[in-house]
């Protein structure tokens, strides 16, 4: 037996070694230029040597048979009360926030919802849902609004009632009705303006208030309300975690992401990854000039169609290698991608955009007002201290670095369950179609994200900048870097002119 | 399915019908518009004789006068003059005490939002007043579309041909480096891993 020591230090070794490999390179080639990462390599070497560290890196697994046991973490300890209280804090006021910002009706590049929705929830959050530990348990909005609403409820005298008992057969399909409509949102929904993201936001907020109330906070926090329980999914790589009986508030450490090692996966699971997957290499992928030829600018009607045919892709494609090689090993497989591909499409938008915060700051309510007479009203999101080459190399990292984490992740986890002997050949030949899909999903994330960073250099100038040239005929600015929906396009590859 | 299997089916009846209504109104609404600057006097970048005795910004949309405004802020950061009168030609006029102003450097952030939908923009534009007491106060002629600029302070992000690197000479060690490095660190790996396995095999 291994212990589970070892397991976090490959768990650590495998991204770290990807990230070093990988940093090198871009390290020593990158030129800070204002929008595109120079490099003197074609994008084919990086993609041809991302592929070649992620297939070896399953050869390796497979060849040394690396075994692992999951933590076992109990003991835990409650965060102090005044950290609870921030976090609990600052999610209420940023609830308070997209409300009142919604109900004044200001709209310009400070809107909260925005910001709060997507920028720092559905991207920052997730980051560190991922890599840091629980915090969306203590800032989750609605579960503190339930229980102010429960406090209230108790000082009118009126009693506690019965919940419902959960349906069984509902299992976490809620929470993936709920991803399902975020990625929409996200996606394709992107024209709805902040007005009708408010309006999404109170109305999600009801319901879920609504569903705590039927079935028990703690029972529609596990099953139910997509946040937490896309955070929490999440949260099996992040080093620390919640321990103890649903509604717990005790946090343990444990190694980076031998939380994938434990069992409880719900095939549920697997397809909120497998979305979350999708999502993002359909974001990626939708952005880039053979898709544009291929397709255009689609309208909502086909654009929703796209999406839905490609998550179906790959949703349908995860759940039949979860056929043979398990379903446990196929979504620990498939997580650290999900993590490592948010990482690398959405972290300069939290970098750049996130900086509108400034501006929300100085007009909170968005009526025009400059708090200070400070100027921060008129602050625009600066990418300039953003090296390009830094970019490529954190995108490459995360990528490499996901696949092989997901590459040891779904080893170990398929070595267990199949109860193979150490060398036994059986899962090996098991791992195979996840090997392939790995490799193949590592190149075409790095290839989509390449087309809009990477430019080649030197000898054949003319004949790359026409390939990686956006055309004039693409209908919007390139925000390449600002997937998700804001107000203002400004972002990090567009200039600095706007409308 | 059975009579028992009800309560899940109704519950996830309503999840459905919750989710589709939210979908409905998250569709996407109108195109946001915006109040974009379309001339200002003093011209930005413009060096006037003597102080301005206003600041008229013209736009390309009506003005929401409630959130629309001008401020005019000298160099050490210090707003001059703040506010404004909005008229239907689409102007915003700010009224300034020629007194107040030396010659110097000035920014004027402009705030706008659509009299249509509300729709905030924002920007800035500079002018310089020069120490020429001899000359009267005059108005520059308004200069045809400043533009939406952005702060002086923030470098254009755009692709523009004088930001064109000059790209060295390329040599192939720069191609070979990362590979030899990445190979190193992935036969390490290969080799520890390996090593692992022997002892464990033991």
């Amino acid at each position: 037996m291994i212990p589970s020591r070892r397991a976090g230090r490959l768990a650590l070794a495998v991204p770290a070694f990807g990230a070093i490999g990988l940093a090198a390179p871009a390290a020593v080639l990158a030129h800070t230029l204002n929008n595109t990462y120079q490099s003197r390599l074609p994008l084919i070497v990086y993609l041809a040597g991302a592929a070649i560290a992620v297939g070896l890196s399953f050869a390796f697994l497979l060849i040394a048979d690396v075994r692992a046991e999951p933590p076992n973490v109990t003991a835990g300890r409650v965060p102090p009360r005044p950290l609870r209280w921030l976090l609990r804090g600052i999610g209420l006021i940023g609830w308070l926030w997209i409300v009142a910002q919604g109900i004044a009706g200001g709209n310009g590049s400070g809107d909260i919802t925005t910001l709060f929705l997507w920028v720092y929830g559905w991207v920052g959050l997730a980051a560190v849902a991922a890599f840091v530990g629980p915090a969306w348990h203590w800032l989750d909005p609605f579960t503190t609004l339930h229980d102010l609403g429960a406090g209230v409820l108790r000082r009118l005298g009126v009693g506690s009632w019965a919940t419902a008992e959960y349906p069984a057969g509902l299992g976490r399909w809620p929470a993936v009705a709920g991803l399902v409509f975020f990625v929409w949102l996200e996606l394709v929904g992107n024209g709805a303006g902040p007005r009708s993201l408010f309006i999404v936001v109170v109305g999600y907020t009801a319901f879920t208030l609504a569903m705590m109330a039927q079935f028990g906070r703690d029972t529609w926090r596990a099953n139910g309300e997509t946040f937490s329980v896309w955070f929490g999914l999440l949260g099996r790589l992040a080093p620390f975690t919640l321990v103890g009986d649903p509604g717990s508030d005790r946090v343990a450490r444990r190694p980076f992401a031998s939380g994938l090692l434990l069992g409880g996966w719900r095939i549920e699971d697997l397809v909120l990854v497998g979305i979350g997957v999708a999502s993002i290499l359909f974001d990626g992928l939708s952005q880039t000039q053979p898709w544009f030829d291929a397709f255009g600018a689609p309208g909502v009607a086909i654009k929703t169609l796209q999406l839905a045919g490609f998550a179906g892709l790959i949703v349908v494609a995860a759940l039949l290698v979860s056929r043979l090689v398990g379903l446990a090993a196929t979504a620990a497989g498939l997580l650290p991608i999900a993590a490592g591909y948010l990482v690398a499409h959405y972290f300069t938008y939290v970098l750049i955009d996130g900086q509108r915060i400034v501006v929300a700051l100085a007009d909170p309510l968005q009526q025009g007002w400059d708090i200070g007479n400070l100027g921060w009203a008129f602050f625009e999101p600066s990418s300039a201290w953003l090296p390009p080459g830094l970019v490529w190399t954190v995108q490459l990292a995360a990528v490499v670095g996901g696949h092989m984490l997901g590459a040891w992740a779904g080893h170990v986890v398929t070595a267990r369950t199949s109860g193979a002997a150490r060398g036994e050949r059986r899962h090996r030949q098991l791992e195979v179609p996840l090997a392939v899909i790995m490799v193949a999903l590592t190149t075409l994330t790095l290839w989509s994200l390449g087309q809009a960073l990477v430019v080649e250099a030197p000898t054949n100038a003319s004949a790359t900048a026409a390939t990686f040239a956006v055309p004039a005929t693409q209908p919007r600015s390139i925000t390449r870097f600002s997937p998700l929906p804001l107000s203002s396009s400004t972002s990090w590859s567009a200039t600095t002119k706007r409308g | 399915m059975s009579r028992h299997r009800h309560p899940p089916a109704r519950a996830a009846r309503v999840a459905a019908t919750a989710i589709a209504a939210l979908a409905l109104l998250a569709l996407p609404g109108a195109a946001a518009a915006h109040a974009e600057l379309d001339s200002i006097t003093p011209a930005d970048k413009a060096t006037v004789d003597g102080p301005p005795s206003s600041i008229v910004a013209v736009f390309t949309e009506q003005l929401d006068p409630a959130k629309s405004s001008l401020a005019l802020v000298d160099a050490s950061g210090a707003v001059i003059a703040k506010g404004g009168t909005v008229d239907p030609n689409q102007t915003l006029t700010l009224n300034v005490d020629a007194a107040k102003i030396a010659p110097g450097v000035y920014t004027v952030r402009w705030t706008s939002a659509s009299a249509d939908d509300g729709d905030l923009d924002h920007g800035t534009t500079t002018f310089t007043v020069a120490a020429a007491p001899s000359a009267p106060p005059s108005a520059m002629p308004t200069a045809s579309s400043a533009g939406p600029s952005a702060a002086p302070s923030l470098p254009s992000i755009g692709p523009s041909p004088s930001t064109a690197p000059t790209t060295p000479a390329s040599s192939t060690s720069d191609a070979v480096i990362p590979i030899v490095v990445a190979l190193i660190v992935l036969a390490a790996l290969g080799l520890w891993l390996l090593r692992g396995r022997a002892r464990a095999g033991r």
